[in-house]
This record gives C-alpha cells, sequence and structure tokens, in this order.
C-alpha cells in the first residue's frame, strides 16, 4: 500500500486512532512521512552509524510507541484527519487570522507571529522532529566564520565499519537545552495522559505514565 | 560558461551542491497567506535591496512575463521552484549570470537564496549563499526569534533555515539493490532523499538529491560539517561497491557501458528518462576508467539540458513530444561525437 500522505512511497508504518464512540481512523505512511510528521523521535538521530542498516540490516524498523501514535494525528501537517476536538483549536493569529485548525490542516503558518501564538503545539513538534526548540544558528546580520571539512579522508571505504557519522551535535552544544526539551517532553507527555485517561484509553495512560516517571526520575538521579 | 561544466571535487559521485537560505519579512504575513497586492509590495522592497547591492550582478526575472517553456526550463536547471513557476503577481527570482545564484522571492518563503556549484563543495556554496544573507539581513527587517531563529512558512524549516543538498550518482548501490535501505537509514538520521527535481519527482538516471532537515537545535556550521560528513560515507560506499563490482564483472560492465555509448550515438529518438539511464551508464564507464572517448563534461553538459523544455528552447519553438524526442537524439549525438572529431583532429 502506498503511503497516504505522499502517495509515492510503500506504506510501512500503521497508526490507528481510537476514541471511544467513533469508528477507529487509520492511517499508512512511509518512514520518510512518518519521521516528518514526529513519529520518529530525535532520539533515533543518535542510533548507530549510517551503514550499519545500510549494508545488511533489516528494513523498515520504525519505532512504534504508543504515545506517539496519538501525536501523528495531530502533527500540524496536513494530515487531513477533521473532526478531532481539542480546546487549543480555536486559537486565532491577530496578527494573520490563521486558525489553529488551518495551521494544523496546511502545516503552513500564517506569519511570523504565528510562532508566538501557537507555541504550545509547535514546541512538542520541534522537540520530535528536530534536535529540541532552541535556535543555536547565526543572528541576522552577523557573520559566521564556518570551517567546514570538506575533505574528510576516508581512504577506500575502510572506515565503512566504524562509520563515524551522525546527526547528534556535540555535548557542549546540546548541554543547555538537555534539560528544556525534558521537561518539555514530560509536559507534552503529561498532557497526553490526561488526554488518554479522558479518552478511556488505560493502556495508553499506563504507559504514558510510567514514561513521565522514568524521565522525572532520571531528572531527580541527577 | 555555466557553472555545471566546470570541475568540482569528487565529482565522479556528486554532480553538485547546493545550499539553500530560507529568509522572511517582519510583520508580513507568509506567501501562503497575501494577495496580490502584498506581494508585488515585498517584492519592491526586496528589488529595492538588491539593487543597492554592492555587486549588483543579479538579473530579474517576473515569472508572470515569462513563457511556460522558460518556466519549465529554469525549474529543469534548478533556478526556480515549482512553487514559484506558478508565477502569481509578485513572483520573481535574480539569477546571476553563469546560473549559479539564485534568489527567489514569494515562494514558499519571501526569500529563498540558492547557490549551486559543481562536485561537492559546500564551504564555499554556504558562504556565497551567506554573504547575500548577510547583505539582505542588514537592508530589511528580518523575521527572526531569539527562540526559534529564522522563522518561515513551514516550521520544518525555521532556525537556520539552512538547507544543504547535494545531487549524487548512485548506481552500483542503485543497481544492487541497496538504495532502499540507504534511504531508510539517511531518513532516520535527519536527512531526505529525492529525486533530481525535488519533492515528488522519481529518481532518474540513478541521481538522487540528499538534503539535511533539521533546522533548529543545530549551528549552520554543524549542519554541514554533519552534512559534509554523511556525504563523504555515501561517497566511499558507492566508490568501493563500484570497485568491487568493476573488479567482479568487468566484461558485463563494460559491456554495458558500451551498449548505452551505442545507443547514445546511433538512436534516432530518445526519450528523456532512457536517455538519463544510459548517460547514467557512460558516468560509471568514465569513472572506471575504461570509457576513455567520452569526458565528464560532455556528460554533464547532456545531463543539465535534455530535459524537455531545454531541448524546446533551444530549438526556440513548441515541439510535439515526438519532436522532443527526436531533437534531443540529435543534440546527445552532436555532443557525444564532437570530442571524438576533436581528437581525429589533433591527431
Amino acid at each position: 500500500m502506498k503511503c497516504q500522505r505522499c502517495k509515492e512511497r510503500e506504506a510501512n508504518v500503521k497508526i490507528m486512532k481510537q476514541t471511544t464512540g467513533k469508528a477507529p481512523q487509520m492511517l499508512m505512511l512511509c518512514d520518510e512521512c512518518a519521521r516528518e510528521l514526529g513519529i520518529a523521535m530525535p532520539g533515533n538521530l543518535m542510533g548507530g552509524g549510517l551503514f550499519g542498516s545500510a549494508l545488511g540490516g533489516a528494513l523498515g524498523s520504525m519505532p512504534s510507541p504508543l504515545d506517539m501514535f496519538a501525536s501523528a494525528f495531530e502533527a500540524p501537517f496536513g494530515l487531513g484527519l477533521e473532526g478531532m476536538e481539542d480546546e487549543e483549536r480555536g486559537k486565532t493569529c491577530p496578527t494573520c487570522g490563521i486558525t489553529q485548525s488551518q495551521f494544523t490542516k496546511s502545516g503552513f503558518l500564517g506569519c511570523p507571529d504565528c510562532y508566538k501564538v501557537f507555541s504550545e503545539s509547535i514546541d512538542p513538534m520541534f522537540l520530535r522532529t528536530q534536535m529540541g526548540s532552541k535556535h543555536v544558528g547565526r543572528k541576522p546580520g552577523s557573520g559566521d566564520n564556518i570551517e567546514v571539512p570538506v575533505e574528510i579522508d576516508i581512504p577506500d571505504g575502510k572506515e565503512l565499519e566504524t562509520p563515524v557519522f551522525t546527526q547528534v551535535s556535540t555535548k557542549a552544544d546540546e548541554q543547555p537545552d538537555e534539560e528544556k526539551a525534558k521537561s518539555l517532553l514530560i509536559l507534552e507527555k503529561e498532557r497526553l495522559l490526561k488526554q488518554a485517561v479522558k479518552e478511556e484509553k488505560y493502556i495508553e495512560a499506563a504507559k504514558l505514565r510510567d514514561e513521565i516517571q522514568a524521565l522525572k526520575g532520571e531528572e531527580d538521579e541527577k | 560558461m555555466s557553472w555545471y561544466l566546470e570541475a568540482g571535487n569528487d565529482s565522479d559521485i556528486v554532480l553538485s551542491s547546493r545550499i539553500r537560505l530560507a529568509r522572511n519579512l517582519r510583520g508580513i504575513p507568509f506567501p501562503n497567506r497575501m494577495n496580490d497586492e502584498s506581494r508585488k509590495k515585498v517584492l519592491e522592497q526586496i528589488s529595492d535591496a538588491m539593487l543597492k547591492r554592492p555587486e549588483n550582478d543579479l538579473m530579474r526575472m517576473d515569472i508572470a512575463a515569462l513563457p511556460e517553456t522558460d518556466r519549465r526550463a529554469l525549474i529543469e536547471n534548478h533556478l526556480i521552484s515549482e512553487e514559484l513557476a506558478k508565477g502569481q503577481e509578485g513572483q520573481s527570482v535574480f539569477i546571476s549570470k553563469d546560473e549559479n545564484v539564485s534568489v527567489m522571492v514569494n515562494e514558499e518563503d519571501h526569500l529563498r537564496i540558492q547557490v549551486m556549484a559543481p562536485g561537492f563543495a559546500l564551504e564555499n556554496t554556504y558562504k556565497q549563499a551567506e554573504e547575500i544573507a548577510i547583505y539582505l539581513e542588514k537592508a530589511l527587517p528580518i523575521a527572526f526569534s531569539e527562540k526559534y531563529g529564522f522563522l518561515t512558512a513551514y516550521p520544518s524549516n525555521t532556525g537556520t533555515g539552512l538547507r544543504a543538498s547535494v545531487m549524487v550518482h548512485l548506481p552500483i548501490v542503485t543497481s544492487i539493490g541497496k538504495m532502499p535501505n540507504l534511504i531508510d537509514s539517511l531518513s532516520k538520521a535527519g536527512y531526505t532523499v529525492r529525486g533530481v527535481y525535488g519533492e515528488k519527482s522519481k529518481p532518474a538516471g540513478n541521481i538522487y538529491q540528499i538534503s539535511n532537515t533539521i533546522t533548529l537545535g543545530i549551528s549552520e556550521s554543524k549542519t554541514l560539517v554533519n552534512f559534509a560528513r554523511m556525504i563523504n560515507e555515501v561517497i566511499a560506499l558507492e566508490r568501493k561497491l563500484r570497485k568491487d563490482y568493476y573488479e567482479k564483472n568487468k566484461d558485463r560492465l563494460e559491456d554495458k557501458v558500451y551498449r548505452s555509448l551505442g545507443e547514445l550515438t546511433y538512436a534516432r529518438m530518445l526519450p528523456a528518462g532512457e536517455a538519463m539511464n544510459r548517460l547514467s551508464d557512460l558516468r560509471v564507464g568514465v569513472a572506471c576508467g575504461f570509457m576513455k572517448d567520452i569526458d565528464e563534461r560532455q556528460l554533464m553538459l547532456l545531463l543539465n539540458t535534455i530535459g524537455d523544455a531545454s531541448v524546446q528552447k533551444r530549438c526556440g519553438e513548441v515541439l510535439l513530444p515526438k519532436d522532443i524526442v527526436t531533437k534531443r537524439a540529435e543534440f546527445v549525438r552532436e555532443v557525444l561525437t564532437k570530442k571524438e572529431e576533436k581528437k581525429n583532429e589533433n591527431e
């Protein structure tokens, strides 16, 4: 079956949304769309090197924890799934007039001010799809003396067994944001937990509760 | 001279590199929420700034004023996108003389600065794009937030607004069936793989476009370093597989490449996809060192100029599909046999 989002690639991620009193909704996605929609956690980025799976590994081992299912349906990327109840749907940007549901449907924001207005739904999405939700790059008008080691010597594929490649920033880059990212993640999971309880999805709720506890536990240990 | 005819690094695998920076103006809706009037205003504002640039070397083209063939040709040369080709009021592009720089106005974002270079060349390409970006950031009120960086219409571009891409030629990875795995691992690592003509296009001639997808929480330099490192691994992979494959299947590979040369030199009708695939074979022959009649430059010229619109533009008239394939075959023949004539003259 083709992916329902790009309608091009083979779908190999299946997402179900179960709401009480309603028929279950199903969504089939390909890996790439699933990743863009944030079903793959940024954690995947830290996963092994490029060639571990490229050369021999099995295909399509997408993570499928339950908590990401719900978020896929909320990800503002034009899934075209109407009829989702959420108090936040009512928000409207005062500058350009775009509503939360328009944003959810098209995936496009209307103007720069939208980032402030919809930050509550944007931040968790960034946590899933980007490396946190804080800009660390250049500021307007300022130069950035970059040095790119374009010529990295890899002799005859010898290093293919131990690839150097990961999309992970160095520890120094990451530290300040990590804590913030985690607390945002906890907040997001707590929100999903409330929703799961409301919708009587207790298995999912239990799982979320455990994950929240685990995350909080990590914090306490520090 | 067109930029793609210059010699580039690692050009046995990497055809070209591209950097794109997305920027928007403060306090103005993004293009998806603009009307003709506001797009026109933004274009004027940007145009003013562009004209005052010290090295005012870019030429403005208003898309609405261009015939369809010209728009298609600009897309084939990666100078504009499908989105800009719609040609709504206020959609324009600024292009440099050798067509390596293009600044799109009112595409998905108000500003898309793009610089291309032959081969694997991220550093200089980025610097060139950044220079234009810095100038415009000083000249115009740019939408920027301390938290989210440069703000873009599609949230997945916000932060640096930087998209680095390379066109890579991966015939052997493809032919031994490793491409799905490679795409899969790249995608999980925050990179996307597409066909030659962007988002929805199908790969032709075993050429793929690889780009980064992460723009927030990572600096420009880190993005480029990680990207370069990853591309180096892809290069090493294809090179190693090519070497092994050629060693084990010498006759088979040479046969295939020379048959493709035969087809390209003698065919009288050439569909674009077929031409791309045969040119892909020739590139392998050149890279493996046994195909000496043809050089990489001729192949680069052909790969960049055999699209339907480019063929029509060269003929200066609107052609029927059956005539396009004929004209394409004619042109391919001309380019591939020219070198041999020159060689004969030298001898």
